[in-house]
């Protein structure tokens, strides 16, 4: 599509010109340290940014991603702890190890899919259900973990946030291979048709015959899913899950969706330019550490960047018209 | 004075990336006359309102007004040229009173800051009078009727003091009873020196309503007639550049008398107690005033709005219709009188848009085979001669007569039985539209059973089998066999005067 083409372009034009600018400003930048923590960094964003494309795409929007990874999180870090003193013979490490993680994807999935019935059902405002949702499900964190920190877990449970596949970190692995399987969902796929029908027209798509309130309910699911699996890699990567973990993250992902190009009113968008749109987020907010400056000033970056990214998709569009 | 009163365009031209949408442009409008301005979708009459109207910044050409030149940049400066357009489209906040949108922008001040609101109230009033309408400027926009918002939109434009009034197709969604009553208006403006730029597709309204024709064909004039000489024929020969006798309706006869669906005692919102039945084959129209509950009672029929009581039955079993996915799969298809607000996913592209109903059936397990709906895309695009370069065009881009086509060609390939046709030509050029009319026909003898509701009794005369009258959510009455159906006796009906 031409829309993303240029998105595209765009974007990697601003990414290469980032990268550049970065090399030159920081000798820190451009080493295989770095670069591996920036992807690190990413692809949870991208994991996220996924299932938030779906939402996007749709005409929604998903504010509840950060605190449904604290949720899936402390879930997951609770249940291992209960169940790691007992002896379950040889199912130990499924029991262990692979209960905990199902139930992460289960916590995830099952948050998003509230989210989705309230607004596909309900007709609540998916802005207005999520917000509520972002303060039930950190409300949510912070009653099953106690408020306490839980740390140290063993290596299958922080695999895929920790653990590398022929030297390469499994994380990026996975982040990869989700963005893909998303891209062939949403491009070939009679679910991903009737998410860009969803997004482009409602009432036609219903009019066609299709169940497009099963349409909706399906992708606040899938983003509920999507912060699961992030939640999964994040306790790998930190070795600890919190009840306050995840905070923010909403921000990133939808700038890595609207910085991707994808369209604030559905319809329109790709989800492997949210990887981009996730790639530039991440090394802006690297840079700006490696070049000292506050998070609070990152904080301002980011923001604008949204509003920018926004901003020139409107002017594009009456540019065309 | 001046040798030249009114407006006056020389030369205006226009282009968009990749179109000449205006080109060389002559037009005048003078005081106190109506000026029609034809041509199908596309010819550029839009542009040039939007032009009149300030809608560009830029533009090519020349305008006069009392022979002194103007340039118009924008809504601003056409209002202060005192150029009103009343625009197909509302232009009026819903949510507020009459009065406050007829003073959008002109509210009378007490001091800098404030409303004068009595005043306000009082001028509002006394417009609504000069215009001899009884609506009450403290209604909310919202609870009005379409036809009386247009007032409350022209009123605006007498507060304006509006020497030129642009008029985009006034009687596209209003009826024939309100039509009339808005060309009453428009004679007793023109007779005060206000002068008209009329569109509209429906060539009979020309000999009731305006002075003068001009035909318009890609960007171009390519006809300016005195109102007395503009048959119709001469003016559809001017439009299109061709003749369309040989398009014109034959009589048929449905040769069938198998009931492929009825509709018994159908009650919910807006439709009290209907009851017909469908033939297999046949066209069966429906006549009536906007809201008599013609929309209302096809959406129950396809499942689109609930209903209260009823029952329908397909091929004589009934049908337990509550989604429009229930309808789909009883092989109903509806087309919405909102072709782009209910029909079209206008971002995507055209052989995307004809298989939307039908993916499951073009698909191999989850994913769709698009080497299979394209061969389905193009096998419509030569089938209904959807005008398109590509079937990767968007369904935005399109006329509105190929946007119909693309919406008949996804209903067809679901692989209905039964289609429903709401405003089948609504906004759709003269060719377009006989286009539309012969492939109706032609769905029909080749057993689909076809209802069309519209608002156009011409139309319906020309393209039913026969024709049932809604008034006030009821089914008035039927005039049997089309073609000998007088206009006046359905008129009748649709005005809920007689009843069976």
């Amino acid at each position: 599509m031409f829309r993303g083409f240029i998105a595209r372009a765009g974007i990697i034009g601003i990414l290469v010109v980032s990268v550049a600018v970065l090399s030159v400003l920081s000798p820190h930048f451009l080493t295989v340290n770095n670069l591996t923590n920036i992807l690190l960094q990413v692809a949870i964003t991208t994991i996220i940014g996924v299932g938030m494309t779906f939402v996007i795409l749709t005409g929604g929007i998903d504010l509840s991603v950060g605190a449904i990874v604290a949720l899936a999180i402390v879930v997951m870090a609770v249940v291992h702890k209960a169940l790691a003193p007992m002896e379950f013979g040889v199912f130990q490490w499924p029991i262990v190890i692979g209960l905990p993680m199902l139930l992460a994807l289960l916590t995830g999935t099952l948050t998003g899919l509230v989210n989705g019935v309230m607004v596909a059902r309900a007709r609540v405002p998916a802005f207005i259900m999520t917000l509520g949702m972002m303060s039930m499900a950190r409300g949510g964190a912070y009653i099953v973990s106690d408020n306490q920190t839980i740390s140290v877990f063993p290596d299958g449970l922080t695999f895929l946030g920790d653990g590398r596949v022929g030297g390469i970190p499994m994380l990026i692995i996975a982040s990869l291979v989700i963005v893909a399987f998303a891209a062939w969902v949403l491009g070939r796929t009679i679910f991903g048709r009737y998410v860009y029908a969803l997004g482009g027209n409602r009432v036609a798509l219903r009019l066609s015959g299709v169940n497009a309130a099963r349409v909706e309910m399906s992708v606040y699911a899938i983003s509920g899913l999507a912060c699961g699996i992030a939640s999964i890699a994040l306790l790998g990567r930190l070795n600890v899950a919190q009840p306050v973990a995840g905070f923010g993250y909403e921000l990133d992902a939808i700038a890595a969706v609207i910085i991707g190009g994808t369209s604030i009113f559905g319809g329109e968008g790709k989800v492997a330019n949210t990887l981009l749109g996730a790639l530039l987020v991440g090394i802006i907010r690297n840079g700006l550490n490696l070049l000292n400056v506050s998070p609070n000033v990152q904080l301002l970056a980011i923001g604008s960047i949204i509003v920018a990214a926004v901003f020139l998709d409107k002017l594009r569009d009456s540019a065309r018209a | 004075m001046s040798q030249t009163n009114g407006i006056v365009t020389r030369k205006l031209g226009k282009s968009f990336p990749g179109v000449r949408a205006l080109d060389d442009f002559d037009f005048d409008i003078r005081p106190g006359e109506v000026h029609c301005l034809l041509g199908e979708n596309g010819a550029g009459k839009s542009t040039f309102i939007n032009i009149l109207s300030g809608s560009f910044s830029e533009y090519e050409g020349e305008i006069e007004i009392d022979s002194a030149p103007v340039t118009i940049t924008s809504p601003a400066r056409a209002k202060a040229l005192r150029i009103a357009t009343i625009h197909q489209e509302q232009c009026l906040v819903p949510a507020m009173t009459v009065e406050e949108n007829i003073h959008l922008g002109t509210e009378p001040r007490r001091g800098r800051f404030m409303v004068d609101h009595p005043k306000a109230c009082e001028s509002a009033r006394a417009v609504l009078g000069r215009l001899g309408v009884a609506i009450d400027p403290g209604a909310r926009v919202r609870s009005l009727s379409t036809a009386e918002a247009q007032m409350v939109e022209i009123a605006k434009a007498l507060v304006l003091d509006a020497r030129i009034l642009i008029l985009d197709e006034p009687t596209a969604s209003i009826s024939e009873r309100e039509a009339q009553e808005l060309f009453r208006i428009i004679r007793e403006l023109k007779a005060r020196g206000t002068g008209f730029v009329y569109i509209s597709h429906r060539l009979q309204e020309i000999a009731e309503i305006a002075d003068r024709v001009t035909v318009m064909r890609d960007g171009k004039k390519v006809g300016e007639l005195a109102a007395s000489d503009a048959s119709t024929e001469r003016i559809v020969e001017l439009m299109v550049g061709r003749s369309i006798g040989d398009m014109l309706a034959s009589p048929r006869s449905v040769a069938t008398s198998d009931i492929a669906l009825s509709v018994n005692d159908l009650s919910g919102s807006g439709v009290k107690d209907a009851s017909f039945a469908l033939k297999r084959g046949e066209i069966l129209g429906f006549a009536g005033l906007v809201g008599a509950g013609r929309t209302e009672l096809m959406k129950m029929i396809f499942g689109a709005l609930p209903r209260q009581s009823g029952e329908i039955l397909l091929d004589g079993k009934p049908a337990h219709i509550s989604s429009p996915r229930d309808a789909v799969q009883f092989g109903i298809g509806y087309l919405s009188e909102d072709r782009k607000g209910e029909g079209l996913v206008l971002k995507q592209p055209i052989d995307w848009n004809i298989s939307l109903a039908s993916l499951p059936k073009l698909s191999s397990g989850p994913v769709v085979d698009r080497r299979r709906e394209r061969a389905v895309a193009k096998i419509y695009r030569e089938r209904l001669s959807i005008a398109t370069p590509s079937l990767d065009k968007q369904a935005g881009q399109l006329s509105g007569g190929n946007q119909q086509k693309v919406v008949v060609a996804k209903w067809l390939e679901t692989g209905c039985r039964i289609l429903i046709f709401d405003e089948p030509t609504r906004g759709i050029d003269v060719y377009a539209r006989t286009e539309i009319h012969a492939l109706i026909r032609d769905l029909a003898e080749k057993g689909t059973s076809i209802i069309v509701v519209s608002s156009d009794l011409p139309e319906l005369i020309q393209v039913s089998d026969r024709i049932l009258a809604m008034s006030e959510g009821r089914i008035t009455g039927e005039v049997a066999v089309a073609r000998t159906a007088r206009q006046a006796e359905v008129m009748e009906l649709m005005l809920g005067g007689a009843h069976v």
